[in-house]
């Protein structure tokens, strides 16, 4: 019985216990002996929990299935360490919001998964614990930052997982490994107990196997947040009403910037396939411009970096984390980021700190946010002659571990479709659409107008009923 | 050569509210170290702010009373720097577009002092100095902040001290702090130079920190303007510094030069948002704001007749103005009304551990004591004692002088028997008296008063003894 566990969805997993044919405890178990076996050659999982961090009395439709979180999420009287030895394994005093609703919902956290350093790459190799791995092939990697959690679902060593996108970082490697990532629109889901990288860019999201557990999820972790300021007062619908199998007459476009140089020809075609499948449902193809695509990077790589710049400030060594005892106050902050903070990380605090410094602030931090306006007009534009836009999710299928490390710029354009929709606010998601010749999955993007997940998860439930791709396991879930 | 003092006060006053600025922690910050904190005010990874309401319904108070021009959309920005008493080290604060401008106080001389701007921010924590170790206190982290900073308005040390009185005044007036600089709740740094009289060039700007009263202020500004005098007569450069005042030894010493200056990468606050303030949440604030100390202060010389000396006093806290005002509605006599308040009940006042918090008696309850002593039912010494008695407790007026039997003695009658005794018992003094020594006499009403207990009228004994003694 517990083999046929790993072909089950979380929802179905949730049934399951529901209707007693199997326990809470044999579930989680299950996935923690699956995780003892599989995960050394994956290295998804920062932490996993012997014991369930749980709400007795939590109740949803998803009670009883295990959850990993990315390790940025703080879990009440559990270590965070956001793959950075500048956390030195800090113990988290507070629940995240996001953490408290899972709890309250009665689902089992079942541990902590690897990332980049703080959310910087699009690998998770820059991590303090080393890369993970794509479960399609242990020699590329899973995407990033959220690659853990990706990966972790991919292999279904967990139903299901929280990851965090401030540029794609759930988007990618979702993606590069074959399952859904969503990214919701800003303010949908609380930030509160999120270790901010890039504030004004931020979302959590879930990544899961199939569109069903997607809304699911959704329904649980999305509202108003008391502790979080910019979460929106919207209401939020229930999201598997959106779950139908129907896109007749919808308006899906296609941007011509998104289907340019650079684009790897499979995953070109795959997602055209897409917009084909999803024409004979009766939607209509549009092809759209979004003119400031080109900018999207540039606009991105300053304000990012700039805002995280000023959120890793308070990682100094005085009141947790790591401490390098020095003779003066400035040698001990030095010494104490020079040790705690990785090359990338780095990186970003010096961009940032460039792109706010007097002097440059107008040119850098301030037209970027000018630029920025632009985009999120290229997207009200469009959307007012289209329902929802679909795109390729990165340029390419996952690329071989240490290919890109060497050269930040490469790395930083395999986020060049998805950073435009964190930019601008709106909602996006990547789901499986096919493979490449080399059997690793290839991920395609929708994104919508702010807070219309609905649509997203109609249309990616409708090419989820006409395709099988979301079903295929990758060969690592069996050894 | 005669030169010209030109002063500006950037002055930070923490506000009146219960909890801090964006968490809800006790703003009560002489709890023991490290008792009202959170994750939120110490900067624990994954926290966000969430402004509280009334600091930002409070400081629009404070710019309404500044008579600033207030800016309908505002933001935060982050000040980014490094410094262990500020746990996220940036402070949450406002740049570019402060809360209000372009505003004024003005003071008893008439002078105008421009304010040109007020924003609101968050308090930084506290070091604590132990030898090789420095400790942190963040008790005081993210209690709210107001900047208020004028223009260089203000020409002289003297001014100054005016400047901050009625800024207190001002803001204790409308409820929004209580400006105890002794305890820190407000701070001040002064810009001053010094140019020739009538030039219209600017001379080099010099900043004052580190003064603790406003006295220290008033000190460290005349001890500067004299020594940058002295640097403009000598032909010494005055250099463009940051100077920390030395209270003990009354000086002031070069802290840092302006090539040490930080760059503080100010950037809007990405966790907060805009934040629009409505007509509606004016208008809720301008009712607070009452008759200010200023204009108070000339009703009262004018409406009163009470000397300048009189009425600074009186309006040097609202609720004494307020108490006065109160209390003469009963008397109808302000003289007699401030007499005794500024006399026998500040001076009680003084006594009570807690000083005019302790103070229960009420203003119509206080206006007896004054009414009795006018009409002549209690003398000056059981007045006193009922007000000592009522003071703490408002114990009924009326009911005090019959418990204790303190209603003044004036029938004749009753008084006869006590005088003639007197006047047998002292002979000496009768014959002083006799004698032509008037002032005799005063000494035999004191005996008249003893054996009456303080009851007597001291007048109608005084022409008793004399009417008596002189019939003999």
């Amino acid at each position: 019985m517990n083999k046929s566990i790993v072909n089950l969805s979380g929802y179905e997993i949730a049934r399951q216990i529901k209707e007693g044919r199997i326990s809470e405890e044999e579930v989680f178990s299950f996935f923690n002996n699956r995780i003892k076996q599989i995960d050394k050659q994956i290295k998804s999982f920062v932490d996993v929990y012997s014991t369930p961090v749980k709400e007795e009395e939590g109740y949803s439709p998803l009670k009883g299935v295990p959850i990993t979180i990315k390790d940025n999420i703080c879990i009440k009287g559990k270590r965070i360490t956001c793959a950075s030895r500048i956390l030195n394994s800090h113990t988290c005093v507070y629940d995240a919001t996001v953490v408290k609703r899972l709890k309250n919902s009665g689902l089992l956290i079942i541990g902590t998964t690897n990332m980049d350093e703080f959310a910087f790459g699009s690998s998770t190799e820059n991590s303090c614990y080393g890369p993970t791995r794509n479960p399609w092939n242990t020699d590329c990697v899973p995407g990033g930052s959220s690659g853990g959690s990706a990966a972790a679902v991919a292999a279904r060593l967990v139903p299901f997982a929280l990851g965090s996108d401030t540029g794609g970082s759930i988007r990618q490697p979702a993606s590069f490994c074959g399952v859904v990532g969503f990214k919701p629109t800003y303010g949908r889901i609380s930030r509160f107990g999120l270790v901010a990288f890039g504030s004004s860019l931020d979302q959590i999201g879930p990544i899961t196997t199939n569109f069903v557990d997607c809304a699911h999820l959704l329904n649980i972790l999305c509202g108003f947040d008391e502790y979080d300021s910019t979460t929106s007062k919207q209401g939020v619908p229930d999201f598997t009403k959106s779950l139908v199998k129907n896109v007749k007459g919808l308006r899906i476009g296609l941007p011509r910037e998104y289907f340019s140089r650079g684009l790897d020809q499979k995953v070109d075609k795959k997602v055209k396939e897409v917009a084909e499948l999803l024409e004979k449902e009766g939607a209509r193809i549009v092809e759209i411009s979004l003119p400031h695509t080109e900018y999207a990077v540039a606009t991105y790589y300053i304000i990012a970096p700039s805002e995280a710049s000023s959120n890793l400030e308070r990682f100094d060594g005085i009141k947790y984390g790591l401490r390098k005892e020095e003779k003066d106050l400035i040698s001990l902050y030095k010494n104490t980021r020079k040790e705690g903070f990785g090359q990338e990380a780095k990186r970003r605090i010096l961009i940032g700190t460039y792109s706010l410094s007097s002097g440059y602030y107008e040119a850098y931090y301030m037209k970027a946010s000018k630029v920025r306006t632009l985009i999120k007009k290229d997207f009200e534009d469009a959307f007012s002659s289209v329902d929802v836009i679909l795109t390729p999710t990165s340029p390419t299928a996952a690329f071989k571990l240490g290919e890109r490390t060497q050269d930040p710029l490469s790395m930083y354009l395999s986020d060049i479709y998805t950073i435009s929709a964190n930019l601008a606010g709106v909602c996006a998601v990547s789901f499986p659409c096919g493979f490449t010749d080399d059997n690793l999955p290839i991920g395609a993007q929708l994104i919508g107008k702010s807070f219309d997940e609905e649509m997203l998860i109609r249309v990616g439930f409708t090419f989820q009923e006409i395709t099988d791709y979301h079903k295929r396991v990758p060969p690592s879930a069996f050894k | 050569m005669e030169y010209e003092v030109v002063i500006g006060l950037e002055v930070h006053v923490q506000l009146a509210t219960e909890s801090k600025i964006f968490c809800s922690c006790s703003t009560d910050f002489e709890s023991p170290p490290n008792t009202n904190i959170c994750p939120v005010c110490c900067g624990y990874p994954g926290v966000l702010p969430v402004l509280n309401k009334k600091a930002l319904e409070l400081a629009i108070r404070v710019a309404l009373a500044l008579n600033c021009r207030i800016n309908r959309s505002i933001y935060f920005e982050r000040k980014n720097y490094f410094y262990p008493d500020l746990p996220k080290n940036y402070q949450t604060s406002q740049y570019a577009l402060p809360l209000g401008e372009e505003g004024f106080l003005v003071l008893p001389s008439s002078k105008r002092v421009g304010i040109k701007r007020v924003h609101l921010e968050e308090d930084a924590g506290k070091l604590i100095h132990k030898g090789k170790y420095s400790l942190v206190d963040f008790n005081r982290t993210g209690i709210p902040l107001l900047e208020i900073v004028t223009h260089p308005d203000i020409n002289s040390p003297q001014e100054a001290f005016s400047y901050l009185n009625y800024l207190k005044l001002t803001l204790q007036y409308i409820g929004a702090s209580s400006c105890d600089m002794e305890k820190g709740f407000l701070r001040c740094d002064a810009n001053i130079s010094v140019k020739e009289k009538g030039s219209k060039n600017l001379g080099t700007k010099v900043e004052l920190k580190n003064m603790n009263s406003f006295r220290g202020v008033r000190d460290a500004l005349a001890y500067e303007a004299k020594r940058q005098i002295g640097c403009l007569e000598e032909n010494r450069a005055i250099f463009q510094e940051t100077r920390l005042w030395d209270e003990s030894r009354q000086k002031t010493f070069v802290m840092r030069t302006k090539e040490e200056a930080h760059d503080y990468r100010y950037f809007p606050e990405p966790d907060l948002g805009d934040f629009v303030i409505e007509d509606s949440m004016i208008d809720k604030e301008k009712e607070y704001i009452g008759e200010l100390p200023i204009a108070k202060r000339e009703r009262f010389i004018r409406e009163y007749g009470l000397s300048e000396k009189e009425v600074d006093v009186l309006i040097s806290d609202s609720f004494l103005a307020n108490f006065f005002e109160e209390a003469n509605k009963e008397v109808s006599h302000p003289q007699s009304t401030a007499n005794w308040l500024l006399g026998p009940f500040l001076e009680l006042v003084n006594s009570l551990q807690g000083g005019i918090k302790d103070v229960k008696i009420t203003p119509y309850n206080f206006s007896r004591v004054v009414k009795y002593f006018r009409e002549g039912k209690l003398n000056n010494l059981a007045a006193k004692k009922v007000l000592s008695c009522a003071i703490e407790n408002n114990e009924d007026v009326d009911r005090i002088i019959e418990k204790e039997g303190l209603s003044q003695v004036s029938e004749e009658d009753e008084l006869v028997s006590f005088v003639e005794e007197a006047i047998k018992s002292n002979p000496k003094a009768v014959n002083d008296y006799l004698a032509g020594k008037q002032q005799a006499v005063m000494f035999i009403v004191g005996q008249v008063m003893r054996k009456t207990k303080g009851k007597a009228n001291p007048k109608v004994v005084k022409e008793l003894i004399e009417r008596t003694l002189k019939k003999s």
